[in-house]
């Protein structure tokens, strides 16, 4: 797991947007959001072993 | 007066949930430091839970508001909320001591899902405000967007320096990455 991904695309994200591509950076803030949640789904399911 | 001298309610709020962020990773950023509290997985995605918000929130200032920006920030919420949450249940059984150190008697995870709740809450109440000069290029909105993404680059380093390219240890003690750049180019 490549656990430093989803600060590198927030961070990316945020210079686009600090520059005013919008697009560019709600794409990046999208795949953050995305990261975040598959990361939580696999560390959840498989590492932390809960049953839901 | 002029309009930068007062600005509108809801830039004020956007404004106001960043410095609120920015407190809250500047805090997390001493503990680690300062007291050796190194973040597991769990806090790393409390982290970003954060991060995902305050993106929505520069969002907002520097290229003015819209529903999709405060939508993204209550999803950043939520997933949040859902890991913090998953967090507090881990230790919440009689005799658990929990994992690391508290503030206020409380303790960190349990923190950030009183912050996810107060974050997600504000932005609901941004989003019945009028979305009027919300876009600002002040000094304090400038330093706040500044601030914020040095800091989200400070947890980027962080977070390699301490799991390197691999998963990070479910209860880190050494800065794994540094040690593999240590023996990687012996200094």
């Amino acid at each position: 797991m490549y656990m430093f991904l989803p600060f590198l695309t927030a961070f990316i994200g945020l210079i686009l947007v600090w520059f005013e591509k919008r697009l560019a950076g709600l794409l990046l803030l999208a795949i953050t959001v995305g990261i975040l949640m598959f990361w939580f789904q696999v560390h959840a399911t498989t590492h932390l072993k809960i049953s839901l | 007066m002029s309009k930068q001298a007062f600005p509108s309610l809801a830039a004020l709020g956007n404004q106001l949930a960043l410095t609120a962020i920015i407190g809250v990773l500047s805090y997390t950023f001493f503990e680690q430091i300062y007291f050796g509290q190194m973040p597991c997985p769990l806090c790393l995605m409390q982290r970003i839970g954060f991060v995902i918000i305050g993106f929505a929130l520069v969002l907002n200032i520097r290229c003015g508001a819209h529903s999709a920006h405060y939508g993204w920030g209550i999803i950043g919420g939520l997933v949040g909320v859902m890991v913090s949450l998953r967090q507090v249940l881990f230790h919440v059984l009689p005799g658990d001591k929990g994992f690391g150190a508290t503030f206020l008697e409380l303790h960190f995870y349990t923190w950030a899902f009183v912050a996810y709740v107060g974050l997600i809450s504000g932005l609901a109440f941004l989003l019945m405000l009028p979305n009027r000069d919300v876009r600002s290029r002040s000094v304090i909105a400038n330093s706040l967007v500044i601030l914020f993404i040095l800091l989200v680059f400070a947890n980027l380093v962080s977070t390699l320096l301490e799991c390197g390219i691999g998963p990070c240890a479910d209860d880190p003690v050494k800065y794994e990455g540094w040690i593999w750049l240590r023996t990687r180019f012996g200094f």
